[in-house]
C-alpha cells in the first residue's frame, strides 16, 4: 500500500513538472503567427504605417494588402478609429493627416476627421 | 521490483504526460505577439512600409524602432532579397525606398546604388546658347553715329567629359522597338552602374540609369526609339552631347537600326 502511494506521489509529480516545464520554461512559440494576434499597440503601429506608405505610393490596393491581415472587419472603420484615437492623443498633424487621407480613400470620414483632409 | 525504481518511472510517465499536455494539447497560446513573431509575408509587408514610411517622413529615429522590431538576424539579406523583387518590376517607388533604407543601414548593392543616383540628379538642367548682351547708348553729345547693335557671344560649346570608344548599328526584328544601347565603363574599361545617360530629341528629353539590367552588363541602360525622331546622347548631363543624329532608320533587311555605344570618361 505504501509502495503504491509513493508511485502515485511520484506520477503526480512529474506531471507537475512536466506542466511547469511546458506551460511557463520552455512553452511553445509560434514564429509563424497571424498579425491579427499582435498586441494593439503594434496593430496600432501597423495602421499607422500602411497610412504613411499609401501617403507615399498612393497604391489603395497595396495598402489594403497591408491592412487586412490585421484582422479588421471594415478597414476604412479601423483606419478611421486610429486617426480619432491619434487625435485623442495630441499627435502630430501630419500623423493624424496620413490616417485621415487613408481613411477617406477607404471610404471612412467623420466630422472630427474631415479638416484633416484639407492639405 | 525495488520501490525506488518504480518511483523513478513513475516521476518520469508523469513529467511525460504534463509535457505532452502542456505542448501538445493545450499549449499556451499568446495573443499579444510583435512583430517578429508573425509571419513572413507580413514581416516583409512592415519592412517596406518601414522603409516607405521613411521615405515619406525621414524620421529616422521611429524607423529604427519598427525594423528592430523584426528582430531579424539576417536584416542585411532580407532587404537584399526584398529589393531584388521589386526592382525586378522595374523602377518603383517600393525600390527605391528600400534602397534609401538599406543605404541607411549600410546595406549596399550595385542595383541599389542606381535607384540612390536617381535621386541625387532630379532635375534637368536648361540648356545655355547665346548671352546677350546690349550695350549701352551714349546719351551726352547726339552724334550721327550709328547706334551700336547688341552684341551676340557665342558661349563656348561644353566639351563633354565622356568620349565614344565604340558605336555599332545593329538590327532590331520583330515586335521589339528599336533601341540606343548604352554601356557607361570608367577609364579602365570597367563598367559603370549609376550613371545617368541623357537623351535628347527635338523638343524632347529623357534619362536611363545604367545598371538596372545587370544581366546585359553593370554598366547597360537602354531607350527605345520612335522611328521619325533623331536623337542626341550625353552622360551626367542633357548638355554634354557626345553622340548625335541617331535615327532608327530602316535596315536593309526587315527591321529597323538599334544603335550600341560604349561611352567611358575622356582621357586628357
Amino acid at each position: 500500500m505504501r509502495k503504491i502511494i509513493f508511485i502515485l506521489i511520484a506520477l503526480a509529480a512529474g506531471i507537475g513538472f512536466g506542466l511547469l516545464i511546458g506551460w511557463y520554461v520552455w512553452p511553445v512559440t509560434y514564429t509563424e503567427s497571424a498579425p491579427t494576434r499582435m498586441r494593439q499597440d503594434w496593430k496600432d503601429e501597423a495602421i499607422w504605417l500602411a497610412a504613411q506608405a499609401f501617403a507615399y505610393d498612393r497604391d489603395l490596393e497595396a495598402a489594403q494588402a497591408r491592412l487586412r491581415p490585421l484582422g479588421a472587419d471594415d478597414l476604412g472603420t479601423a483606419v478611421l478609429a486610429r486617426a480619432e484615437k491619434a487625435i485623442a492623443q495630441n499627435l502630430a498633424t501630419q500623423q493624424i493627416a496620413y490616417l485621415v487621407r487613408l481613411a477617406a480613400a477607404l471610404g471612412a470620414r467623420s466630422e472630427h476627421t474631415d479638416p484633416y483632409l484639407s492639405p | 521490483m525495488n520501490t525506488r525504481i518504480l518511483v523513478v518511472i513513475a516521476l518520469v510517465i508523469g513529467a511525460a504526460i504534463g509535457l505532452a499536455y502542456a505542448w501538445l494539447i493545450e499549449p499556451v497560446t499568446f495573443s499579444e505577439t510583435s512583430p517578429a513573431q508573425v509571419m513572413k509575408s507580413y514581416r516583409e509587408a512592415w519592412l517596406i512600409m518601414s522603409a516607405e514610411a521613411l521615405a515619406q517622413d525621414g524620421d529616422w529615429e521611429r524607423t529604427q524602432a519598427r525594423v528592430t522590431a523584426l528582430h531579424d538576424p539576417n536584416l542585411a539579406q532580407t532587404l537584399t532579397e526584398l529589393f531584388d523583387r521589386y526592382q525586378a518590376k522595374g523602377p518603383n517607388p517600393t525600390a527605391r525606398s528600400l534602397a534609401r533604407l538599406a543605404d541607411r543601414l549600410n546595406v549596399h548593392t550595385p542595383a541599389m546604388q542606381v535607384y540612390l543616383a536617381e535621386i541625387v540628379t532630379s532635375t534637368p538642367e536648361a540648356v545655355p546658347t547665346t548671352v546677350v548682351i546690349p550695350q549701352p547708348i551714349a546719351t551726352s553729345t547726339p552724334t550721327s553715329t550709328p547706334e551700336p547693335l547688341p552684341t551676340v557671344i557665342p558661349t563656348a560649346t561644353p566639351i563633354p567629359d565622356y568620349q565614344v570608344i565604340n558605336r555599332t548599328a545593329e538590327c532590331t526584328h520583330g515586335k521589339q522597338p528599336p533601341q540606343i544601347r548604352v554601356i557607361v565603363q570608367d577609364q579602365f574599361g570597367q563598367s559603370v552602374p549609376g550613371k545617368v545617360v541623357w537623351i535628347t530629341w527635338d523638343g524632347g528629353t529623357d534619362r536611363f540609369v545604367t545598371g538596372l539590367k545587370p544581366e546585359i552588363d553593370p554598366g547597360y541602360g537602354d531607350f527605345d526609339m520612335q522611328p521619325d525622331q533623331t536623337y542626341n546622347v550625353g552622360v551626367d548631363k542633357p548638355t554634354s552631347v557626345i553622340v548625335s543624329d541617331l535615327r532608327a532608320d530602316s535596315c536593309e533587311t526587315d527591321g529597323r537600326t538599334s544603335w550600341r555605344l560604349i561611352l567611358a570618361p575622356r582621357t586628357p
